[in-house]
């Protein structure tokens, strides 16, 4: 009975310092903090949008009475805003010497509250730290074949302004390197560095900055431009346009008079030939089809085979048309 | 009040265990006096094993002086009533990860002698595989991960043999796109390693996409 009674006090007091550990962390409360930042900043941002619409329609008596309201509201949030930023500005430079220098206090605490602890962000690699904040753009890119993002929350960098798109992405790396090498220093209580290392990091960007446009990038950013601006929709290519079932009869009549083979009224054409006597047939979701379409690659398995085998039990589970009955009688 | 199973009772479609610390509530719970002993009400809809034992569950796994498994005990609402059935010689040891969660926990310990209150990933049963000096003889689990069977399974050498456990299967967190009896039956063929499976239980209307089943070690 007594080892009982010692086991279960041990184990007591064990939570305890666990939870004691994970709640006494200092960088807990800068993250609370710079969370509330964000939402009190679109919150300003609706009140004072209200307050100057409503001031054009000029309120008077009662409303006069709920617009001062408003307004003293919306002030009173501002300041809430200045007293938060002043005290992640102080939290982060007592617990980040090096890094709140080089990343801004502000921008640092975003940082550490997409990472979740300081343990976390300062054992992150550089690359890492460059795409925080860009988590979706960053999981498009490794499921789909979406372009690999540049910067997260490092685009808010004071020294990534005013910098052409095909420049950022260089510059991102370098600050992610600094950033990585300094969240170590102040990890392992290393040296005080960080007036130094800014120096020579806006040296090295403003270098970078100087640098001749090139022939290509030029190219590349008109090009990005064209895109993104509307009214440059080019008339869609003779290919990619609707045709008509008759106008595609023909088109296809056309073509295969010269070749004499017979497609069927120029419907879908295969484009391998297969060998006489060979009658396998590729599953539907295997990619039968080459009209395009992406198939997930966890799904694939799971897509229904439409009925379209023969030997029912053979997939037994996994067809639409053929689903196992299911009970727990047995049981 | 009628006796359902070992120290569970019911009254008017109702179910009720009786209370270990009389007078105290742990989670706004209604107590009840009957004939001097107090009991208190168990909520079917905040707790998994209550739905189970409405929606007809046929054996109970928890009785007087169990040593219990307990994974994945959150704030402790079951944990409380199961604290009441083993009674003052039993013991239940609660595995959560959440920090947060076992805040509320580590208070309930403190009032009730018989709560074992461990911060671990229930995963990694290593971690507290030395408090257990003879085997668990029931074993309880609650975790909404995609391997709940798997974890279900790891656990099972702290299970003595011939001992009890019910695992509440929540059927989303291992695939939306699946059917939910498609679910049970492969999470099934896990459990069938290790366990002989007794009863599957629908817990509908209590939780939507749940279910218990309940096995018994081979």
């Amino acid at each position: 009975m007594d080892a009982r009674v010692e086991l279960r006090k041990k184990l007591l007091k064990k939570t305890k310092e666990q939870m004691n550990e994970k709640f006494a962390g200092k960088e807990i409360h800068i993250i609370k903090a710079v969370r509330l930042l964000s939402d009190l900043d679109s919150i300003n941002n609706l009140m004072s949008e209200n307050a100057s619409e409503w001031k054009i329609r000029q309120p008077s008596g009662e409303a006069a009475e709920a617009f001062t309201e408003l307004n003293e509201n919306t002030e009173r949030i501002a300041t809430e805003k200045k007293k938060l930023m002043e005290f992640i500005e102080k939290e982060m430079a007592a617990e980040f010497p090096n890094f709140s220098v080089l990343a801004t206090p502000v921008l640092g605490a975003k940082l550490l509250a997409s990472a979740g602890s300081k343990r976390r962000l300062c054992l992150m690699p550089a690359s890492t730290i460059q795409v925080l904040g860009a988590e979706k753009a960053l999981f498009a890119h490794l499921r789909r074949k979406a372009n690999s993002p540049k910067h997260g929350h490092l685009f808010n960098h004071p020294l990534m302004q005013k910098l052409p798109r095909f420049k950022r992405g260089k510059i991102a790396r370098i600050i992610a390197g600094k950033l990585a090498i300094a969240l170590k220093q102040d990890f392992f209580n290393g040296e005080n560095t960080s007036k130094e290392v800014l120096a020579e990091l806006e040296k090295q960007i403003a270098k970078i900055a100087a640098e001749p446009v090139t022939p290509k990038q030029e190219m590349r950013e008109k090009v990005l431009i064209e895109q993104h601006t509307e009214g440059a929709k080019k008339e869609p290519s003779e290919k990619s346009r609707t045709w008509t079932p008759d106008e595609r009869r023909a088109y296809f009549a056309e073509k295969n008079k010269s070749t004499g083979a017979n497609t069927g009224a120029g419907y879908r054409q295969t484009p391998f030939k297969r060998a006489e006597g060979d009658t396998w047939q590729k599953p539907h979701h295997e990619g039968r089809h080459f009209g395009g379409g992406f198939t997930p690659r966890g799904e694939r398995s799971e897509r229904p085979a439409f009925g379209r085998n023969e030997n029912k039990s053979k997939s037994f589970g996994k067809g639409r048309f053929n689903k196992p009955k299911h009970s727990f009688k047995k049981f | 009040m009628q006796k359902l199973f070992e120290g569970i009772f019911s009254e008017e479609n109702k179910v009720y265990t009786k209370n270990l610390l009389p007078g105290k509530r742990v989670y706004g719970e209604r107590l009840v006096k009957v004939n001097g002993t107090e009991y208190r009400e168990w909520d079917a809809f905040r707790s998994k094993y209550c739905a189970a034992l409405k929606s007809g569950l046929t054996k109970s796994i928890f009785f007087n002086g169990a040593t219990v498994l307990y994974l994945g005990s959150a704030e402790g609402t079951t944990v409380s009533h199961v604290s009441d059935i083993i009674g003052e010689e039993g013991a239940v040891f609660c595995v959560d990860i959440s920090e947060i969660a076992m805040k509320k926990l580590a208070a309930l310990a403190e009032e009730r002698q018989n709560l074992f209150p461990i911060i671990s990933d229930a995963q990694l049963t290593a971690n507290y595989k030395e408090y257990f000096e003879k085997k668990a003889d029931c074993m309880f689990q609650d975790i909404s991960q995609r391997n709940q069977a798997d974890i279900f399974v790891r656990n099972a050498v702290l299970l003595k043999k011939g001992g009890l456990g019910a695992i509440a299967i929540k059927t989303k967190s291992i695939s939306q796109a699946k059917e939910k009896l498609e679910v049970v039956s492969d999470e099934i063929k896990i459990l069938e390693k290790e366990f002989e499976i007794l009863q599957v239980v629908n817990l509908e209307p209590f939780e939507k996409h749940h279910y218990l089943v309940l096995v018994k070690k081979k």
